[in-house]
């Protein structure tokens, strides 16, 4: 894998997730915007080799504290860490060759991480959200929908990136 | 060719990461806090990206005339609000003192202008704006609009250059307010509490206090950080809560759509600071 396609990859959705520029599509009164280092997670963590996985999973959640909101580092990083060794290891039983048990993951992926990131933010920072839940949620159906076309991105990229295909990385039917 | 040897087993390379994470996790909060203002300080251009879109989009919207007339009409009517608590405050404070003359309340200490640089999100209705300690701004001074009319959150967290400001929409934000009907100079106080929507609500009041919609909101005088009453925003529902039927359930709609905010105005206190800075 070139390391330095996935930096520039991960930068850029970095900058996405942290920036403005996704609240042009954001909806309800609670500005649900779709989260795009989680299908980054799903992807890497899933077509890289162990060791690569390990890298790229707690770099994409290193990330995500950069971006999040509540200014808190670590949660993220330790979630998406092992969220993202875990489903490296479980890489080889799982065939997602629909675009929809991709999305499904990707929902799924989001509620496990970000929930419990946002319970080590609450601890850290000594409050609650009555709402989260229905927030998270939100996004995490929001991100599922936008999945396939990121997955797809990446998919394109996938030769920059020096990326072997594998059995999770096939296209859409 | 140490170099070359040298090898992390996965193993090795998972607990690394883990570790790391764990000690960022557990670094006191103004340390990491840190890491995360740089990047948004480096990156603010970029982050803006979209920013102005965003605010077109909400402003080109059928009727746009009206919006315009009405945005004036808030301003007019924020203005009349304010200048109408302090005249109520003034009066006050005359009949107290009588023939001494007293010092009058202050509009405010001082003010820091301060442009908005991250806007509203899902998971909380904090902005960040481009001031922090350098410009003496502190965690838990009042912000205000850019118009500086009405008090539109609390500083929450603060670098030397930059500042979180915690929304009143916000679900973990709390304010004590006074509500206060035309014409009359009674006060009703209360705690105001973020619903982490567009409004806010205003709990243990007793159902005996004479309130209705319409009434005004303003945010209380605090000792060291607000000196007069400042319009917060005006009550629209008034029913008893559901849990506790003896008391109200109020909700008030902030004067200040915050989601259109592109400046805002920290209040800072301590002039004496600032004039010593300014001759620096």
């Amino acid at each position: 894998m070139r390391w330095f396609s996935f930096i520039t990859i991960l930068f850029g959705a970095t900058l996405l997730e942290a920036g403005d520029l996704l609240n042009v599509f954001a909806v309800t009164g609670w500005y649900v915007r779709p989260s795009i280092l989680i299908t980054l997670l799903l992807y890497y963590s899933l077509v890289c080799r162990y060791d690569e996985a390990i890298v790229t999973s707690f770099f994409i959640g290193f990330a995500a504290d950069l971006a999040s909101h509540a200014g808190v580092m670590g949660p993220h990083m330790l979630c998406y860490g092992i969220l993202g060794v875990i489903l490296n290891q479980t890489s080889q039983m799982i065939i997602m060759k629909r675009a929809i048990y991709k999305a499904s993951f990707v929902f799924l992926a989001y509620m496990l991480a970000e929930s419990a990131a946002n319970w080590m933010e609450n601890i850290k920072l000594g409050e609650t959200r009555e709402d989260m839940m229905s927030i998270l949620f939100l996004t995490a159906l929001y991100s599922a929908v936008i999945s396939p076309l990121i997955w797809s991105v990446l998919s394109a990229l996938s030769g920059w990136s020096n990326i072997q295909k594998t059995r999770a990385d096939w296209t859409y039917h | 060719m140490a170099g070359r040897n040298f090898h992390f087993s996965n193993a090795s390379l998972l607990t690394s990461f883990l570790i790391l994470a764990l000690i960022l996790l557990l670094l006191p909060q103004r340390i990491t806090s840190g890491v995360n203002h740089l990047f948004v300080d480096v990156f603010k251009p970029v982050l803006e990206w979209g920013r102005d879109v965003q605010m077109n989009v909400i402003r080109l919207r059928p009727g746009q005339e009206k919006i315009v007339n009405k945005a004036d009409y808030d301003k007019l009517w924020k203005v009349y609000k304010n200048l109408h608590a302090q005249l109520l405050d003034l009066h006050a404070d005359y009949e107290k003192v009588a023939a001494i003359r007293s010092s009058l309340p202050q509009f405010y200490s001082g003010v820091v202008l301060a442009h908005v640089t991250g806007a509203p999100s899902s998971y909380g209705h904090e902005i960040i704006i481009n001031r922090g300690s350098e410009s003496l701004i502190e965690p838990g001074q009042y912000v205000l609009s850019s118009g500086q009319n009405s008090i539109i959150g609390v500083v929450r967290e603060v670098s030397e250059q930059m500042s979180r400001v915690r929304l009143l929409t916000d679900a973990n934000q709390s304010l004590e307010v006074r509500i206060r009907r035309d014409h009359t100079d009674k006060d009703i106080g209360g705690m105001m509490f973020g619903t982490d929507k567009t409004a806010c609500k205003i709990n243990m009041i007793e159902c005996e206090q004479d309130i209705q919609t319409g009434d005004t909101v303003y945010a209380a005088p605090q000792a060291g950080k607000l000196d007069i009453p400042i319009v917060v925003g005006e009550v629209v529902e008034v029913r008893p809560d559901d849990l506790h039927p003896l008391l109200w359930d109020v909700t008030v709609e902030p004067v200040e759509d915050m989601s259109r905010l592109d400046s805002v105005a920290v209040i800072v206190t301590d002039l004496t600071q600032i004039a010593s800075e300014e001759k620096r």
